[in-house]
């Protein structure tokens, strides 16, 4: 069995990570996101990609946009590869402002009672459920080389699920999911050999050098 | 309108590990004085050249040779001392071992006894340290970054110990035996040559990149 190579990219820039408001699904990359989408494009060019999957979310599909055109492939659309999603009525809000920081105060303290949920934001039980899925649908994939376009906390939680390995309390899980950081088009990359994943690269954000 | 993110609480810790040594080349287990080879020596300028344009204030290397010789080259393009911190140095096998192919019979059999000892704290063969013995190093070693007044510091360390650090600091808590085992495994060891970067803010440290070696897309 050869040795499966998964990218993973997190999407572009966008007005709400500048301004630090609550995005929508639709939320646009900015410009200074679409530049990044197009270096991003530029630097994953040599890599041998055989699939590009990207979550379902605007900023995610602007994303991989121009990796798709450099690679001359199609994006298949994964939803499972999402952001986390907060509740509706708190899009567009600041995160200081009382509404949001309560919301994550509550979900982040409820991590060992995962079925709290606030209106129509996910739950950490589905949250998991859908790492462990996207975890799956990788390691059946027939591709041997592929690049996903996601999302930060969906990210740190799919690492943190990695890393750990499956059978963890969801606590220790959100814990080391939380001692992650990541860029914009950081890059990461994992294999996958014989059932064993390994973590060969976190958020390589080509910043460092410039 | 952008945001100023840079905030003066932050530090930035780049962990490095030294270049390509004899040892990595010819696997055998290393002792404190295995040099770089020529190719270990080429890695580690073009290492210290990424850091022409970062900030650094502070760097440290253990006191092994190949630390020392790779921190050499950051030390000349930064024009910055080297301190040597003796937490910093690399997992110690057994006397008994080094110098021993990787590869031949004898170490073979070593090393299947080793992966299951190197768990045991009551485990202990002379000079060789286990996983407990590494993790007080490792604490050292923290709080001496914790402390420290630079607020970019660059870290010549090791394989073995940087995943080590690594480990301890995205488990805190969380941290046991079998949980360690498995993140030993999914990281593997850094390239050699390759940094690790961690900032610390408001008291909480955070992984921000692991095994950037710069040049895998080219």
């Amino acid at each position: 069995m050869t040795s499966k190579k998964i990218y993973f990219v997190r999407h572009g820039e966008t007005n709400s990570n500048l301004q630090r408001y609550v995005p929508s699904k639709d939320e646009p990359l900015n410009e200074h996101g679409l530049l990044q989408a197009e270096q991003c494009a530029t630097r994953v060019q040599n890599i041998d990609i055989q699939k590009l999957i990207v979550s379902d979310f605007h900023r995610a599909q602007q994303t991989a946009a121009p990796i798709a055109h450099v690679k001359n492939m199609q994006m298949e659309v994964c939803p499972s590869f999402g952001e986390v999603l907060e509740p509706s009525s708190i899009y567009g809000i600041s995160e200081s402002e009382e509404s949001v920081v309560e919301h994550r105060k509550n979900r982040n303290g409820n991590v060992e009672n995962p079925e709290w949920r606030q209106e129509d934001g996910e739950n950490f039980s589905d949250i998991f459920a859908r790492v462990l899925a996207s975890k799956k649908l990788l390691e059946e994939d027939s591709f041997e080389s592929i690049l996903v376009v996601s999302h930060s906390f969906f990210m740190m939680l799919f690492a943190a699920a990695i890393l750990l390995g499956n059978e963890v309390p969801t606590n220790a899980w959100y814990h080391v999911a939380s001692t992650l950081k990541i860029s914009n088009t950081g890059i990461t990359q994992f294999t996958f050999e014989e059932g064993v994943w390994r973590l060969v690269m976190w958020n390589d954000h080509a910043h460092f050098a410039e | 309108m952008r945001i100023l993110l840079n905030n003066t609480n932050m530090k930035r810790i780049y962990l490095v590990r030294h270049g390509e040594t004899e040892g990595n080349v010819k696997r055998f287990f290393q002792f404190h004085d295995t040099p770089l080879t020529e190719l270990g020596h080429k890695g580690a300028r073009a290492l210290a050249e990424r850091f022409a344009h970062i900030e650094v204030d502070t760097l440290i290397a253990s006191s092994f040779l190949r630390a020392q010789q790779t921190a050499g080259y950051i030390s000349e393009v930064k024009k910055l001392q080297v301190t040597t911190v003796e937490s910093f140095h690399e997992s110690m096998r057994p006397t008994a071992q080094r110098g021993l192919g990787l590869d031949s019979e004898e170490c073979l059999r070593f090393r299947a006894e080793y992966r299951v000892n190197y768990w045991k704290e009551e485990w202990h063969e002379e000079g060789g340290e286990n996983f407990f013995d590494v993790t007080k190093r490792v604490i050292e070693g923290v709080q001496y970054l914790e402390k420290c007044k630079g607020e970019s510091i660059v870290v010549v360390s090791h394989g073995d110990f940087i995943r080590s650090l690594v480990a301890h600091l995205l488990l805190q808590k969380n941290s046991d035996v079998e949980v360690n085992k498995s993140l030993f495994t999914v990281l593997g060891l850094m390239s050699n040559a390759a940094v690790t970067e961690f900032t610390f803010e408001d008291g909480q440290w955070r992984l921000f990149t692991w095994n950037d070696h710069s040049h895998f897309a080219e």
